[in-house]
């Protein structure tokens, strides 16, 4: 486990010194203060005047929590009933590809097709990764679950096995990541606000890019604390009621048509080919994969490699803050805390702020997914870890970190990381749609060019790459024997 | 109705059951009997394997803990309603299968558990649901391991009493040779994964006991 995390420190070292991390901002100190200054006061005009709330943000409010539910209640539905045929590769091959693709690039892809601004479009392009994520999750779930008691139900007994045993022994675990997951869709959900859908992440754009810092981090304190706070407000026997509301909540009106989707499906040809010029395929593949694909994806691979080792060392320095062994209770209440707002703050969202104060490149790229999932990572480990007995009676605290929990706990660490080695990758190359120079950059250029052939082959080739990754880590899981049954990190899938 | 020719089972590389011939007539009430690691259970679970039809209640229960007694117990009668009546079973029983499942669970004194989540019982109960499951499964062959093991002596006096009324052949491994005597009509008794003596229960003697289990 030493040699592969040297290998990996190495290899990110490597990619720092190819890494552009020039701070594009004339002086990010100012910039600092003035969002810094927005956040200290926040302005709650926009949220709520006149004695009641403003009825857009309301709206967009609704739209936020519709779009989780919904998606959520229609992946989970369907990668149930996948995750019963998982194990067929002509199940797993398409939902590895469809897992590997981004919401925000759904949304980019199925716009032309649904409308790029519907309620549909933002509805599916959730649901759709949520399904193959679901899927891959269920199916893994279900292999574990118990199955002792088929032994004593009749041979005979049909589906019904699958109501009376798999589904009831599989209960907490599945309900467990669901949980997980709804928190993942409204983060999306929120996210899809800055490609237009009119969620909380719309009007948090826009008051962004008014530089409207104040009113800016009203909205950003809603939508934390919308996301800190859902365990308290959805009661599990209400989430029925919550789901049939956001069903009658969405708007299904679409551009959705026979028409619009062979123009569609046309569009996604190649142009040379559409227009039948043989010849100029050729230097439409080179301009693609060489000026465009390949510079997008070694880019995004550079971020991750990066963000993957600084979210490691940073779980290393940060959990000893938030255990029982080591810390006093007022500094693992803020750690934990820490860990909390880290997780909670959307992955685009914090790049986006940490790109208005740093500038346009790799840093605010890779502080964001080594940092979002550095907390994420950490609030799993310090609640895995608050049971662990000391072994060790050394008196400093940080002697026992080091020489009896670190060392029992670093194997969950690393398997952990590994992970989410393929989300980081996701995450990374979305980031490019801020301005960065992952393959995200590449796509929303060509979709903005109106070239939605370049953008639906880049999207391909990153989703291969992330495949790619995804297959890297099981094998060097497999390899390091780092168990893949830690329940409480399941949930760290995204 | 069960026929051994001179078994052999080991547990990795270690030989549990010995050569191990006996055959069993349907309606016989046999009580299995040994010390502990003599190869009861083993035996046991391979006879559940080799007749899946057989209703089998292991040492470590099986139950599904998130289900209600009721469900639990419905579950041993899967393949003889329709998919709709078991999935309706599980939101709202149908008074016919409540009533059935009720009465036995009457018998076993447990009726007024019949609704509670099996994760929640103790474990004495949660035996007796399992008892209940492999009742209704009525099954021609029903083989127990240990089931009145967590249960008070009165309770397992009841509980006894209500298996070995049953129809069915029955192979149930006890660890009270006293119920064992008391309830089963032939005993078949194992030491070392051998047999060591095959009687009907009258004419087990006490002498015959204290040699079956006479510490090494």
């Amino acid at each position: 486990m030493l040699r592969a995390s040297l290998i990996f420190a190495a290899v990110a070292i490597a990619a720092l010194c190819c890494c552009d991390l020039e701070l594009g901002h004339t002086d990010p100190a100012a910039m600092l203060a003035r969002v810094g200054d927005g956040l200290l006061h926040p302005d709650w005009s926009l949220l709520w005047h006149d004695g009641r709330p403003d009825p857009a943000i309301l709206r967009g409010l609704a739209h936020t929590l519709a779009f989780a539910f919904a998606a959520t209640a229609l992946g989970a539905l369907a990668g149930l009933l996948l995750a019963f045929h998982y194990h067929r590769p002509w199940v797993r091959a398409p939902l590895a590809l469809i897992r590997s693709v981004h919401e925000l690039f759904w949304v980019l892809l199925l716009g032309p097709l649904l409308g790029s601004t519907s309620q549909v479009c933002a509805l599916f392009a959730i649901a759709l990764p949520f399904t193959a994520i679901f899927a891959k999750v269920y199916s893994e779930i279900l292999e574990e679950a118990d199955t002792r008691p088929l032994q004593s139900l009749p041979m005979q007994s049909g589906p019904g096995r699958i109501f009376y045993v798999l589904l009831p022994m599989a209960w907490n675990a599945g309900r467990a990541y669901t949980a997980y997951r709804f928190e993942c869709a409204l983060r999306a959900s929120v996210v899809l606000g800055f490609v237009g859908i009119p969620t909380l992440g719309y009007h948090l754009k826009d008051a962004f890019g008014d530089s409207e810092y104040a009113a800016a981090a009203a909205l950003f304190y809603l939508l934390l604390a919308l996301v800190a706070t859902h365990r308290l407000w959805i009661r599990p026997n209400l989430i029925p009621l919550w789901i049939v509301a956001a069903f009658l909540w969405i708007d299904w009106s679409s551009s959705l048509s026979w028409s619009n989707l062979t123009r569609f499906l046309g569009e996604l040809v190649p142009l040379p080919l559409q227009r039948g010029e043989w010849t100029a395929m050729g230097p439409w593949l080179k301009q693609v994969l060489f000026a465009e694909a390949a510079p997008g994806i070694a880019n995004a691979l550079l971020v991750t490699q990066v963000s993957l080792v600084l979210c490691g060392l940073l779980v290393v320095i940060l959990l000893p803050l938030a255990l029982p062994q080591t810390a006093p209770r007022p500094l693992r209440f803020f750690a934990k805390s820490l860990f909390l707002l880290m997780r909670c703050i959307p992955e685009y969202i914090l790049a986006f702020l940490l790109m208005i104060c740093l500038g346009p490149s790799m840093l605010p790229a890779i502080l964001t997914v080594s940092g979002h999932n550095a907390g994420l990572l950490a609030h799993i480990m310090a609640n895995a870890s608050a049971a662990l007995e000391p072994r060790n009676a050394a008196r400093r605290a940080l002697d026992r970190y080091v020489y009896d929990l670190l060392p029992r706990i670093y194997g969950q660490i690393l398997a952990f990381l590994f992970y989410r080695w393929e989300t980081m990758l996701r995450e990374s190359a979305i980031l490019g749609v801020l301005g960065v120079g992952t393959v995200g950059f590449y796509i929303q250029h060509n979709i903005a060019l109106d070239r939605p052939d370049r953008a639906a082959l880049l999207i391909l080739l990153a989703g291969f790459t992330t495949l790619g990754i995804d297959l890297l880590s099981s094998r060097i899981r497999r390899k390091l024997r780092l168990s893949s049954d830690f329940s409480s990190g399941r949930c760290g899938e995204a | 109705m069960i026929r051994l020719d001179q078994l052999n089972l080991s547990y990795g590389e270690l030989p549990v059951i010995r050569e191990l011939s006996l055959s069993v007539a349907p309606g016989e009430k046999i009580g299995l009997i040994g010390p502990s690691g003599a190869g009861k259970s083993t035996l046991l679970r391979h006879l559940a394997k080799q007749f899946p039809e057989a209703a089998w209640m292991p040492q470590d229960l099986a139950l599904v803990p998130p289900l209600s007694s009721f469900a639990n117990v419905h579950a041993a009668r899967l393949d003889r309603h329709s998919l709709w009546r078991n999935l309706r079973n599980l939101v709202w029983p149908h008074p016919q299968d409540l009533a059935e499942i009720s009465y036995l669970l009457k018998d076993l004194r447990l009726e007024d558990k019949i609704r509670s989540r099996v994760g929640e019982l103790s474990g004495g109960q949660q035996q007796r649901v399992a008892l209940a499951r492999a009742l209704h499964r009525a099954a021609p062959l029903i083989l127990a391991d240990e089931p009145v093991s967590a249960l008070d002596p009165a309770l397992a006096e009841i509980c006894l009493q209500r298996l070995f009324a049953s129809s069915a052949t029955l192979l149930v491994s006890l660890h009270s040779v006293e119920l064992a005597r008391r309830h089963a009509s032939r005993l078949i008794a194992l030491r070392h994964g051998q047999l060591f003596f095959d009687l009907p229960a009258s004419q087990v003697g006490d002498a015959a006991l204290i040699e079956l289990y006479r510490p090494e």
